[in-house]
């Protein structure tokens, strides 16, 4: 009988009995055919996201080395980083621990002389316990239940003087601390709202351990006796300053009384608490800090006593508090920090400060006493809409121009105009200026646009322009002149005759514009030329081409750059591997006559030297943190141009612009000196020259907030350097030729967990990516398989060199480091190169499909011979758009051959396969612009494949029509944000499958075309992707539920 | 006879069962469909605004039997179950409210100005428009049209612009007084028209309706935030501080006692009212422990002067900023989210006011 036939047979049992929807055996689970099951119930949750929140340093494996102790709480995972002689081994080991995780402790519990490490499981209200096993491994977590419901920041302390330390716990809705000890709950305690922090110490003198509770709501420390046999009661409550969100203790004065250290969130500071070693307060000071403190570490300085180092949230500064002195060192993470700890990482017997950035995914160290500068508040203005400098007299100073803020937005009054306010450094007054008849003003710029003496401000608006006459008695104004989508104004003189021009940039919603006008002698602007762009307009600025030809514009467009030489049109200048550009400064850095680059990309700060060359040059990253704005200044006085860069982040629900100084060496390097953060909103930051003193001012500049200016100035400052980073994108794949997929995660290091053939993994494995490709900086793409059929997995990786701008094609053995006798790399045409495995010529042997975007996009076939070799590529032109272009291979017109489906701009665009490894020339398959893949099948069962696609709007359809062509999206599953399309059980029915966050939704296809969905609330919410898989390796697709945190495997049984 | 009409079409049109009553207030009766839940506080901020707009318009609020009662419906089946069309969001008709979101003070506003009669459309709802609050709008919103002319006849809600209407009665009251205008409006009817309407301008204001509106064109307009009297939230309780410094880190969930919700669905709002001694130059931050949840938790601060020249200020969890602040009264109030508790904290600091030197 044909399979067809058992297939038709099976679904008209089924409907005939609705059996395949009463096996008993799949209770919380979902019915397949043929009385198969996914097995909700039984699913297997892996999780190995890396945000830390916490972080300790322990020399868990007993190497001799510091290792350190992160805690992610929302992927609920705890990872190892092993230390080596530098901590910068790259090698870790990350533990799946619970649905979520809070807090970390690390204490040998069972006395076996090994650190085991412990961390709170809120919504399993219980503490989580990793046993250290020696070896580097640690056992499974095992989970301690806690008398209170959910527990927060343990920490161990030894209240009883014998055995193992106790585990104390804060439970924040009940207001108590809560003891477990030896594996069982002993005791809770009220002590008060919004319990955040603990720290340990003999406070009153008796000899027996004691708890501080930092309590956020109750802006207080509270004291806590410990009577030495594990009992507790409540001691004094000492008040500190608003949301103390850390506590530290100490003998910070050396009278040999422990005192402490709170970090007050809402008051700016920090509170230290002098104990009289009888659980009063002997004194108290506060000494304040950058907004918003929540972390706090103390640091036995030697000699020197102790020293505080307080990290703001809101500007994720470092702060090193001396305690006879205050602040004395500053400096900010590159990355937004979450948390801190001390220890010795290097052995030298001083303790090292760490941090765990959650957002960038990354452990560092701060590093004191780097070079760096430092930034004085000198003023500030009045309330403020917008400020900008301006040297409105010429004198080479700036004044601050300010549009104030007045009481527009509470009485509209349709007669008012607009003034100016300029603020000077050297004096106390404030000049008005009347630019009525304009209404309002966002921004002026002063310029020579005629011949008569005296200059011109020219102030605007959206959609409108004056221009002001400098007369004897100020400035006189012309007609309001309305610029329908005017933006902003530049000052030009293109054709460098000394009587400047303006550009105005445009924007509208079909697009932008950029019009160069120069004043008439009426008053109104002739437009001299007029450009326009799809989508928006970033910067702009002429450049000198040479000789006597008008000044070229380089703007950026589409996030691309653009030269405008009044030619046709503007020529892109596409860099390859650079995908957005978003600031630009230009200058000839290397003195060779030709203008060089700084440039803002979504890749990093480059350099790239001859931009606007036939051929520039190839980028050079300069810093792998990103920026959104560029000053080129001489800052050191070495007659050499260095740059400020500033970059704006909104990471963990808090704003901040973070400067970094790069000063230009001799030799033509750039030094990184220690960065410096401000809080801010919206707005920008400019160096201005206020006086004539030898450092640089800065504004700035924030919308509807007083300017403010600072003193720049050289000193040293607390440095940051990454350790460690856990960014990795993850894929699953058999590795050892088990059947069951294992868990592989590429980037800047590599990582493996195995399948256990159950649905689970081990503990993931991650090293640094030098030690396996020496050279390599970054993985961008592989393709990986059992090549040569020998039962492991071989691995061709895209991988970016560590100097230089380029990728090869390299093999990567999991087993061994890349050696010299191994194949040459081979070099690609393109930095972001991907790759894909497919018999694309039919030969029935797995070919390797190569293909890269702008500058040149191009395609390779790299046939293969089946026996894990494959030939060399010839590379062919093929149109793709982008940097990185999301291209599928994938057979889409079911004729049996390879095709390509590019997303676009204008929508998705098939390349049919030939069958030999070219394509013929693209056509439009749909005019979806954009989603995400969901599967490919005959959905409407008309022998046409048809595309699932996840979009805004859910998971939708594209059904393949004939022609070569498809559907508007027809709607599969409203609202979906995960979906997947495939025959799960193997009964020639498509199952349909989304997700909404918290509920997964099973649909099939009804006889009557209809698809009905079966709703499984899943027990944790985040589902953000659907794979399907044979995870256990038993034959049977499985679901791959995956999450910022992992995955959970639904598995298929029997 | 309106009074007639209005509850026989209520009862009329009103025929699936009601919810009964779960909350008894001392004004205020809460009948909620199963499954909608008022926040901890609602029931109290019902009961305080009903007293607290009686007290304006010079009656007694309702006790009792006659208290109103505020039935909170799933939207599903609004009109259907309501005297209320489908598309509103509620209707009063006398001492029966009928909301698909709770609290919707400008009903209890109707519900209290039913003891001077049904006036025409523009002034019924230019009056609740004029007393409703703030709601849970954390900014003022933008300016709108004010044609007047446009919207004097409407006899049904669905013409009318509200904004107009609110700020067309506002503009009077401040005027003529409330008093005066609560005379005029209990002198016309529902179906009152222009010719009726100027005669009672007249009447009353000494002024006829042509001129009424001309000097409320020329006048500047004044956003409904700043023009309504914020009576519960300018009278809610006062913040102690010294004038320099004041913080408080808490708690903000729909289940606590001062949380106002659910409102359309996802908000709470906590009410409090801070005077600010002397106009000068104050930091404000406000900081949450949940980065996830920053977006939905702010505070907002609206001048109580009416029409004045202080501007409204909000800060979102995680932004700190510097504002002017005019001395007075402010209504204070802190937002978050009613699907989720969360921990909100705010500072709010007087800054030397430091210029250039």
């Amino acid at each position: 009988m044909r399979p067809s036939v058992l297939v038709w047979f099976g679904l008209a049992a089924c409907v005939g009995a609705t059996a395949c929807t009463r096996d008993p055996d799949c209770d919380g689970g979902h019915p397949l055919f043929g009385g198969r099951c996914l097995d909700l119930a039984g699913s297997v949750a892996s999780r190995w996201g890396f945000a830390p929140e916490a972080v300790h340093v322990a020399d868990l494996d007993a190497d001799g080395a510091a290792d350190l102790i992160a805690a992610s709480p929302a992927a609920g995972a705890v990872t190892v980083v092993w230390g080596g002689k530098d901590m910068s081994s790259g090698t870790a080991t990350t533990w799946s621990v619970a649905a979520a995780i809070d807090g970390l402790a690390v204490v040998d519990l069972d006395g076996d002389g090994r650190l085991d490490v412990v961390t709170a499981a809120p919504e399993d209200d219980a503490l989580a316990v990793l046993r250290n096993r020696g070896a580097r491994e640690l056992a499974p977590a095992e989970l301690l239940p806690t008398l209170l419901p959910g527990p927060t920041a343990p920490r161990a302390v030894d209240l009883d003087g014998h055995g193992a330390p106790e585990l104390v716990t804060l439970h924040r809705d009940d207001h108590s601390l809560a003891v477990l000890g030896a594996d069982k709950p002993l005791i809770a305690l009220e002590v008060g709202l919004g319990p955040v922090a603990l720290a340990d110490g003999d406070f009153d003198g008796d000899g027996r351990r004691d708890l501080a509770v930092a309590l956020a709501e109750e802006a207080a420390v509270q004291l806590v006796r410990g009577d030495g046999a594990g009992g507790l009661e409540l001691g004094p409550r000492h008040p500190v300053g608003v949301a103390p969100f850390a506590v530290v203790a100490g003998d910070f004065d050396g009278d040999g009384a422990q005192d402490l250290a709170t970090a007050d969130a809402l008051a700016d500071a920090v509170s230290v608490l002098y104990g009289d070693g009888a659980g009063r307060l002997r004194a108290r000071t506060t000494w304040p800090t950058d907004p918003d403190p929540r972390a706090l570490v103390a640091v036995d300085g030697g000699p020197e006593g102790h020293v505080l180092y307080v990290l703001s949230y809101q500007t994720s500064t470092l702060q090193r508090l001396d305690l006879r002195r205050g602040v004395d060192q500053v400096g900010a993470t590159r990355e937004r920090a979450a948390a801190l700890a001390a220890g010795d990482l290097d052995g030298d017997g001083r303790p090292e400060l760490v941090f765990a950035s959650r957002s960038a995914r990354e452990l560092g160290r701060a590093v004191p006493d780097a070079p760096g500068f430092s930034l004085a508040p000198r003023w500030e203005t009045g309330p403020a809409r917008r400020a900008f400098p301006l040297d409105l007299d010429d004198d080479g100073h700036d004044e601050i121009a300010v549009v104030p803020a007045d009481a527009e937005d509470a009485v509209v009054d349709l007669d008012r105009t607009a003034t100016l306010q300029l603020w000077r450094g050297d004096v106390g007054e404030v000049t008005d200026i009347d630019l009525s008849p304009l209404p309002r003003v966002d921004a002026v710029v002063v310029a020579e646009l005629d011949d008569l003496p005296g200059r011109e401000l020219v102030a605007w608006s959206y959609g409108k322009l004056v221009i002001l006459a400098e007369d004897g008695d100020g400035w006189a104004p012309g007609e309001l002149l309305e610029v329908p989508g005017l933006a902003s104004v530049l000052v030009v003189d293109r054709d460098r005759d000394g009587r400047q021009e303006l550009l105005l940039r445009r924007s509208f919603v079909s697009g932008s514009r950029l019009d160069h006008v120069e004043l008439a002698g009426d008053g109104t602007l002739r437009e001299l030329a007029s450009r326009e762009f799809d989508g928006g307009l970033g910067p702009v600025a002429p450049v000198d081409l040479g000789g006597a030809a008008p000044q070229a514009l380089l703007l950026v467009a589409g996030n691309q750059l653009r030269l405008d030489d009044g030619g046709d049109e503007p020529r892109t200048i596409a860099l390859d591997g650079v995908g957005a550009v978003v600031e630009f400064a230009l200058h000839d850095l290397d003195d060779d006559g030709r203008l060089d680059a700084i440039l803002c990309t979504g890749v990093g700060m480059l350099r790239v030297d001859d931009l606007l060359g036939e051929s520039p040059g190839e980028p050079t990253r300069i810093d792998d943190n990103g920026c959104s704005q560029l000053d080129l200044h001489d800052f050191d006085g070495d007659e050499r141009l260095d740059i400020l860069a500033e970059r704006s982040d909104s990471s963990g629900g808090a704003t901040r612009n973070t400067l970094t100084l790069w000063l230009r060496s001799e030799t033509g390097g750039w030094t990184r000196l220690a960065s410096q953060s401000l809080p801010a909103s919206a707005g920008r930051t400019r160096v201005v020259r206020l006086d004539d003193d030898s450092w640089l001012d800065l504004l700035v500049d924030e919308i509807d907030q007083p300017a403010r200016v600072y003193d720049m100035s050289f000193g040293t400052a607390i440095a940051d350097e990454p350790v460690f980073t856990g960014d990795l994108g993850y894929r699953f794949t058999d590795l050892d030729g088990d059947g069951a997929l294992d868990l592989l995660g590429l980037g800047r290091g590599l990582a493996v967990a195995h399948g256990d053939g159950q649905g689970g993994f081990s503990p993931v494995q991650q090293r640094a990516l030098g030690d396996l490709l020496p050279g390599a900086e970054r993985i961008w793409s592989a393709a990986v398989d059992d090549l040569d059929h020998d039962g492991d997995a071989e691995m061709i990786v895209v991988a970016q060199r560590a100097e230089g701008w380029r990728s090869d094609l390299r093999v990567l053995d999991l087993g061994r480091a890349a050696a010299p006798d191994d194949p040459p790399p081979l070099e690609l045409p393109r930095v972001f190169t991907q790759l894909a495995l497919a018999d694309v010529d039919g030969d029935r042997a797995l070919d390797l499909f190569a293909w890269g975007g702008v500058p040149d996009p191009q395609y390779a076939l790299l046939r293969g011979d089946g026996r894990g070799h494959f030939a060399d590529p010839t590379w062919t032109p093929i149109a793709l758009e982008g940097t990185a272009p999301n291209v599928r291979p994938i057979d889409l017109d079911g004729d049996g051959r390879l095709d390509l489906l590019a997303h676009q701009s204008d929508g998705l665009v098939l390349h049919r396969g030939l069958g030999d490894g070219r394509f013929a020339a693209p056509s439009l398959w749909n005019a979806l612009r954009s989603g995400g893949f969901a599967g490919v099948a005959d959905l409407d069962r008309d022998g046409l494949r048809d595309l699932a696609m996840l979009v805004s709007g859910g998971l939708v359809a594209l059904h393949g029509r004939t022609g070569g062509s498809a559907s508007r999206p027809a709607v599969l599953f409203a609202d979906a944000s995960a979906g997947a399309v495939v025959d799960l059980d193997g009964d020639g029915q498509l199952e349909i499958l989304a997700g909404t966050g918290d509920a997964l939704h099973i649909g099939r296809r009804d006889l009557d075309g209809r698809t009905s969905f079966v709703r499984h609330d899943l027990e944790r919410g985040g589902l953000s992707g659907i794979l399907t898989a044979d995870f256990d390796g038993d034959g049977l697709l499985d679901l791959g539920l995956r999450s910022g945190a992992g995955v959970t495997v639904v598995r298929q049984r029997p | 006879m309106t009074r007639t009409v209005l509850l026989a079409a209520a009862l009329g049109l009103a025929c699936d069962p009601l919810p009964p009553v779960r909350h008894e207030g001392v004004h205020v009766r809460v009948a909620p469909d199963p499954g909608l839940e008022l926040c901890g506080g609602t029931l109290a901020h019902m009961d305080d605004f009903v007293a607290r707009v009686s007290a304006e318009f010079g009656v007694d609020p309702p006790t009792g039997d006659d208290r109103f009662t505020y039935y909170w419906l799933d939207p599903e089946d609004f009109g259907r179950r309501t005297p209320c069309p489908d598309a509103v969001a509620g209707c009063a008709v006398y001492d029966g409210v009928y909301s698909k979101v709770a609290p919707l003070d400008h009903e209890l506003v109707h519900s209290v100005s039913f003891a001077y009669g049904v006036g025409p459309q523009i002034f019924v709802e230019g009056l609740a428009r004029a007393y409703e609050g703030l709601e849970a709008w954390r900014s003022p919103q933008p300016e709108r049209p004010r044609d007047v002319w446009k919207f004097v006849g409407s006899n049904w809600i669905a013409p009318l612009d509200y904004d107009v209407a609110g700020a067309f009665t506002s503009w009077l009251i401040a005027r003529f007084g409330l008093d005066e205008f609560l005379s005029m409006y209990a002198g016309l009817g529902l179906v009152a028209r222009e010719g009726a309407i100027d005669r009672a301008f007249e009447r009353h204001f000494d002024v006829g309706l042509d001129r009424a509106i001309d000097d409320f064109t020329a006048d500047g307009d004044c956003l409904h935030e700043h023009a309504d009297p914020k009576l519960s939230e300018c009278g809610a309780p006062e913040v102690a501080w010294d004038g320099e410094y004041v913080a408080e880190y808490r708690r903000l969930a729909c289940d606590q006692d001062d949380a106002v919700g659910p409102y359309y669905g996802g908000d709470v709002v906590v009410m409090r009212s801070l005077v600010v001694p002397v106009e000068a130059t104050y930091d404000i931050a406000v900081i949450t422990d949940d980065p996830a949840l920053a977006p939905a938790l702010a505070i907002s601060l609206f001048p109580c002067s009416q029409c004045g020249t202080d501007l409204a200020v909000t800060v979102t969890a995680g932004e700190r900023i510097t504002a002017r602040l005019g001395a007075g009264r402010y209504s204070l109030r802190l937002h978050g989210t009613a699907r989720r508790e969360a921990r909100i904290g705010w500072a709010l600091t007087r800054r030397r006011d430091d210029g250039p030197h």
